[in-house]
């Protein structure tokens, strides 16, 4: 399906999605403008990492273009299949976490971070936002901790988000309600009530460290992800 | 867990809930937005392109592509031998060097280039004035067969070169000495000719040069996608990768210009990270490669383990069927050994003094 450029420039009057099926180049433009804020963000909550969330967030939209085909003519916004991309490249970035440290063991940590913010206070604040976050939905299941991310994150409904795991409705529901039973018992846990002394549930905590020190139950399915990881593919 | 059962659904939201709905959104700064806009669209300029400039041509890349410039007279004395950019290594298809690649993400290609980068950040260079030369001794391979022939790798040899820095267009740009067994002219300074009078530039990259190349990667990357010469069969991003491996192994540079260009390649699409790669001399380090479907070639670059410095490079014919090659032949390999800035050329840093400090 190769085009020349001059070709490539489809009707203003068509759909979005029609544009981004034809691979219209300004259309992936706007797809970017439009929702490339919401995505990194998905990315941040689900990674807990600047770095790999830009990558994922980057990766998102090439694999859009990759698999542009796949859109439905027919639909609403596509914001619901880019955060369907990215919450799985931010799964594959999560297990790739786990490889590199096997990998650059020995090496000096990465830099920090450059531009990410320009002043101090906003990068403060932003780090312990996504600690926070990341803290919280770090000790739910992979699947349910996808879904309240999506659904009370991002703010997609029900069926934005089925659209975006492809899973049935349904399904999203009952993950979306586990995910809020287990949030509501870790929060009334008397650990986390009292003097907030855990440092895995204190929020405001800005220590980087600490994403890569698993809470126990995230610690155990970690490790399932790990084993598994070797078997799975990554989207085209 | 058995949450489900006690739904939720109609209590207030939990704390951990209400933090995840009110803790709104992040953005990165405008110029990271904007630079991975053109990431993809430049993917997608380049999936669009006319299938003419895409198509597979498993040519001779083995043009003659020395270092940056072509040293016009070696290659004249050369005949029908073929000097690759960056020869040298060890014969075999080394699979060894290839294992590591498989199942590495891109992400790590960031993350280690980002360490690269930052490693480079941190080094010295000591800058160079006009009147100078900056020297580089590299242990090198070459493809020694012809140009439709298989690939037949001469023996490691030593190269010596001191590159002209006046700034001005020049015919000569500098000075080669190869020594050793299946060297061209052993021992013999030769000089590098051009053609037309060239003035500093990427084909003639002098330290001022580089030094005034933008720091910003992204404003890097246009430049670089504007200026790289695309060579016969292969595409616009491999020609932008070798040009920068050429850089890299040819030159000295402001610490900030080098990270710059590590920070540039990593928007290059289809780059990789190997594990375990090798030099021409033999040091085992980090590679970070690309694989060319047009031009059916793959370069390597290698970088310490620890330090994360530049050590040398690999070429790699991926496919030629004219010519027999149908799994990564090694073609080339070779490794920087010293680089320095001298007074003289013709001289040694050692018997020069290094030019300085």
């Amino acid at each position: 399906m190769r085009s020349v450029p001059s070709v490539r420039q489809t009707e203003p009057t068509e759909s979005l999605r029609a544009r981004v099926r034809a691979g219209d180049r300004a259309a992936f433009a706007q797809l970017y403008d439009e929702h490339a804020r919401a995505v990194y963000s998905h990315a941040l909550r689900l990674t807990g990492n600047w770095a790999e969330a830009e990558e994922a967030m980057s990766e998102t939209f090439l694999a859009a273009w990759r698999t542009r085909e796949t859109v439905d003519p027919e639909g609403g916004s596509l914001k619901p299949w880019l955060l369907g991309i990215a919450t799985h490249k931010a799964h594959n970035a999560n297990r790739g976490v786990r490889r590199r440290l096997a990998f650059l063991a020995g090496h000096p940590p990465p830099p920090p971070v450059r531009d990410f913010a320009d002043d101090a206070a906003g990068r403060i604040d932003d780090a312990r936002r996504l600690a926070a976050v990341h803290d919280a939905l770090r000790q739910l299941r992979r699947q349910d901790r996808e879904v309240i991310a999506l659904c009370v994150g991002a703010g997609l409904d029900y069926a934005a988000a089925a659209e975006a795991l492809g899973i049935p409705v349904g399904t999203v529901r009952s993950r979306l309600s586990r995910a809020r039973a287990r949030l509501a018992r870790l929060s009334s846990q008397p650990s986390d009530r009292g003097s907030r002394t855990d440092p895995r549930t204190r929020a405001g905590g800005t220590d980087r460290n600490r994403a890569e020190r698993p809470a126990l139950r995230g610690a155990e399915e970690s490790e399932a992800a790990f084993a598994a990881l070797f078997l799975q593919e990554d989207t085209p | 867990m058995n949450g489900d059962r006690r739904s939720t659904a109609d209590a207030p939201p939990s704390e951990g809930e209400e933090l995840l709905a009110t803790a709104g959104d992040w953005d990165l700064p405008s110029e990271r937005h904007l630079h991975h806009r053109e990431v993809l669209m430049q993917q997608i300029d380049h999936d669009s392109a006319p299938a003419a400039l895409t198509k597979p041509v498993p040519r001779r890349r083995w043009a003659p592509r020395p270092a940056v410039w072509v040293p016009v007279a070696s290659l004249a004395l050369a005949g029908t031998l073929v000097i690759t950019a960056s020869g040298g290594g060890r014969p075999g298809s080394d699979p060894a060097a290839r294992t590591g690649s498989v199942g590495v993400r891109a992400g790590s290609v960031s993350v280690t280039l980002d360490r690269i980068a930052a490693a480079a950040m941190a080094t010295d260079a000591t800058p160079v004035k006009d009147g100078q030369y900056v020297y580089v001794k590299s242990l090198i391979r070459e493809n020694t067969g012809t140009f439709d022939g298989p690939v037949r790798l001469g023996a490691l040899h030593r190269r010596e070169v001191w590159s002209v820095q006046n700034p001005r267009p020049v015919t000569r740009g500098g000075w080669m000495r190869d020594s050793g067994k299946d060297a061209v002219m052993p021992g013999e300074e030769i000089p590098i000719e051009f053609s037309d009078a060239t003035a500093a530039g990427i084909d003639r990259p002098t330290y001022q040069w580089l030094a005034s190349l933008p720091t910003d990667p992204d404003a890097l990357l246009r430049l670089l996608y504007a200026r790289a010469t695309v060579s016969e069969g292969e595409s616009k991003d491999q020609a932008v990768f070798r040009t920068v491996g050429d850089l890299l192994g040819s030159t000295v540079m402001p610490p900030a210009n080098a990270a710059a260009l590590y920070e540039a390649v990593k928007r290059i699409p289809g780059i990789t990270v190997i594990a375990d790669a090798v030099d021409a001399a033999g040091r085992h380090g980090i590679g970070i490669t690309r694989d060319d479907p047009s031009s059916a070639t793959r370069d390597e670059w290698i970088f310490d383990r620890d330090s994360l410095a530049y050590l040398g490079s690999r070429s790699y014919v991926t496919h030629d069927a004219a010519r027999g090659i149908t799994k990564d032949t090694l073609a080339g390999a070779d490794a920087v050994i010293e680089r320095a800035v001298v007074d003289r050329h013709g001289v040694a840093p050692a018997a020069a003094g290094t030019a300085g400090g």
